[in-house]
Formats: C-alpha cells, structure tokens, sequence
C-alpha cells in the first residue's frame, strides 16, 4: 500500500481528524459504479449460479458434508469438475477451515473424530453429571441435616441437674443416651428449658415451663423438663442445652 | 416472511430485483468490481443452498444486505494478509465526485483505503454495525432490528468506534508523517 501522504491535507490539527474520516465516510457512501459493470457480473453470477443449481439438481447425488466436498477436490485440481460443482466447492472451501486446510495440503484428509473417542467422551460427560448430581445431592443432605428443622436429630451435651421425660404415663429421669422419637413428625420433642437464656428452645416451651416441681404432663409427648434448672434463679446456671433438632433426641 | 429453502423461480426473482444493492454494498466495502462480483456470487450461493431447516427470512432486502456487508468483509479480511491492491485500480469503475479536484485524489483514496482496512480490523459486529450506519446510511433503529439490539446499543457502540477509529487515524498519521 502506497502510504506516501499528502502535506497539506494531514498538516491539519488534530481536531480536523474527524472531518477527514468524515470525508472518507462520505466519498464511500457516494461511491458509484457504472450499471453497466454490475449487470455484466450478474450475468455471469447467474449463469454460475443456474449451474451449480442444476447440477446439484440434476445429478443423483447432492454434496453433503465435508467428506464429500473433499472427494471433488483431484477432480477440481484436474479440472474435471463441471463450473456449478466448482463453484460450489469453492465457496465450501472459503467457509469450511476443516477442508481448506485439506486443499491447501496442510492436511491429509480432515480429521474424523473415531466412534471410540466419541463413545468415551460421551461417558466421560455421564460420569461427571453423575458426579455432580451425587455432589449436589450430598451437600443438600448434610445441610438440611445440620440447619434444616425436624431433621430428626438433638443432642443435650450438658446439664445442669436432672432431665425428666414427661409422659402421659408419669415423670421419669431422661436416661443417658437416651433417644426417644415423637408421635409424628410434625410434633417436635419438647426439652423443657427453665429460661428465656435458651434461645433455641421453641417459645411454646417456655409458655409451658413449671415454676417448680414437675408439672402436670401435659396432652403432647414426649415432654422433657430439667427440674433442676428451672427455678431459673441464680446462682444456679442456666442449663446448656440449647440444641433442639426435632423430632429426635439423644441425651448424651 | 420468505420460507428458508427458496425455489429456483423465486431466487431469480430475488436476484433480479437486489444484486445491483448487494454489488454496490460489497464494492462500497472491497473498493473492487472483481470482489464485489465474488461476494454477489458468494451471496446468491448461500442463498441457494439454504436448506429447509435454515432460519426463514423477514425482509429479504435487509437480509441480503447484511449478507452481503458480512461476505465483503470477510473477503477483506483474508485478503489482507494476502495482497494489498493499490486503489488507483479502482478508479475506472469509479465515478469522480465533483468537490474531489485532482490535488486531493491521492490523499483522499488512500483514506479511504486506510478507512476500508480499518473496518476489516474491527470486531465483526462493530464492523457491520459501523457499515450499515455510515456507508450504507442504515438509521440507528434499522441497524438496531437487524442485529437483534437496542438503537441506544448501537449508538453507543459507534460513538466508540468513531473514537477508536479516530484514535487509530491520528496514530496512522503520525506513523505516516
């Protein structure tokens, strides 16, 4: 490109740039060319195209996919190719980068991925949307069992005094490692908490709560109280079970 | 709204009615009658081997235009690794403008010139998008439906191509100088 410039025109300053490219813009927007020079290239585009319709057309065999356009490619180095078959390899050639490189010799032939990678990729894929799900899945269930309510699971790590399961049949101790499961699922186990310190106790617990000795075992159960800790008086600590995971708990 | 496999009868039709529009859009780009024939072709071809599955077409018009924006510039772009063909080539088929007097012939084709490499160098879609609005004088909301974007968009990304291509002329320039 000859990028030899002219003074005057580019001794402009900076801020003329603009109208430059303007210019330019405008002189390839009013750019014309004489119609007699495209109606000569259409005519010759169309015959072109009318060939390659009819051969495509008239012979029993339509080029499909890249295996096929290489296969016209000795015949089009021969020059055996009819001009509508040529024409169409062509412009498969400027838009296939696969079969260029195969005109151009770069290549043999174009690379045909095997059955056998297609098939082992197409595990591989299974395998690891498998492996994602069971990832997926696990990491839901953890959750749910460890932040989820009525995951099923409570532990009582320390007490102050004496725990008592209350039952429509009487008021016993709570028994080490004891686990115990509600009616339904929907009914929690109810720890007794003696103050509002047990955050996590549920409210209707705390409604519940005796002021001393046990109380009357009520309709629900199973109903567990810490008689020791529910005068909720100091010096006497309040009681730190603060874990309440229905509907299963185990006293440790 | 054309059906995407188009009959030979229709094609004729077709290519009667807008390969003078298709020519000029892709020699306005490759500054070149041989070019510009070799992108009606490529146009028409693909046309013509549309198959039943392909996208039908909402206005052909619009559609063969963008065809043939993006064939020309894709010929641009292979070719510019290729050759570089001066533009006093060009000048027969070229009608002179008036205001264009001879001292200024050589300065304003190479412009031009340097104009029509730097659309080859641009993103694609700016690329087309820049065409369309300034040699093809598409207004912001045509250009906005044809490639499925805002008018907001495409004003927003020729401001910047403007600047770029500003930016890009000045340093031309003083390379040149």
């Amino acid at each position: 490109m000859n990028r030899e410039i002219n003074p005057p025109e580019f001794d402009a300053p900076m801020e003329a740039m603009p109208t430059v490219l303007e210019q330019a813009v405008t002189e390839i927007r009013d750019e014309s060319v004489d119609p007699a020079v495209i109606e000569a290239a259409a005519r010759r585009v169309w015959a072109k195209l009318t060939d390659a319709k009819l051969t495509e057309a008239g012979q029993n065999h339509n080029i499909t996919g890249c295996s096929a356009f290489q296969a016209l490619i000795p015949d089009y180095r021969a020059g055996r190719l009819s001009e509508g078959r040529a024409l169409l390899l062509k412009d498969h050639l400027n838009e296939c980068v696969a079969c260029r490189k195969v005109f151009e010799g770069r290549v043999l032939t174009m690379p045909v991925q095997s059955t056998t990678t297609r098939r082992s990729s197409q595990t591989f894929r299974w395998a690891a949307a498998a492996v994602v799900v069971a990832a997926a899945g696990l990491s839901i269930w953890l959750a749910v069992d460890r932040y989820g309510a009525y995951t099923g699971r409570a532990i009582v790590k320390t007490v102050n005094g004496t725990l008592y399961e209350i039952l429509p049949t009487g008021i016993q101790p709570l028994a080490r490692a004891r686990t115990f499961r509600t009616a339904s699922k929907s009914e929690p186990p109810k720890i007794q908490a003696p103050c509002s310190s047990c955050a996590t106790a549920p409210k209707s617990s705390f409604a519940n709560a005796p002021a001393s000795p046990p109380p009357k075992p009520p309709a629900i159960s199973p109903f567990i109280w810490n008689a020791a800790a529910s005068s909720c008086r100091p010096p006497i600590a309040p009681p730190a079970i603060c874990l309440w995971q229905p509907p299963i708990a185990a006293w440790l | 709204m054309e059906p995407a496999e188009v009959p030979t009868a229709d094609l004729e039709k077709i290519f009667r009615e807008n390969h003078a529009m298709v020519f000029r859009a892709a020699y306005r780009i490759t500054a070149n009658a041989n070019d510009a024939e070799d992108v009606l072709q490529t146009v028409f071809l693909r046309m013509l081997k549309r198959g039943p599955e392909a996208d039908p077409v909402g206005n052909m018009a619009s559609f063969l235009h963008r065809s043939a924006v993006n064939a020309a510039l894709d010929l641009v772009r292979a070719k510019q690794n290729v050759r570089n063909i001066p533009l006093d080539e060009l000048e027969p088929v070229l009608a002179e403008p008036a205001f264009r007097g001879p001292d200024r012939a050589q300065s304003s084709g190479e412009i031009r010139d340097w104009l029509r490499g730097a659309m080859a160098r641009l993103n694609p879609r700016i690329a087309e998008m820049f065409i369309l609005r300034f040699f093809e004088g598409k207004e912001n909301p045509e250009i906005a439906r044809l490639m499925n974007t805002t008018p907001g968009t495409v004003a927003v990304t020729l401001s910047r191509t403007r600047d770029r291509l500003h930016k890009e002329y000045q340093a031309y320039v003083g390379g040149a100088a």
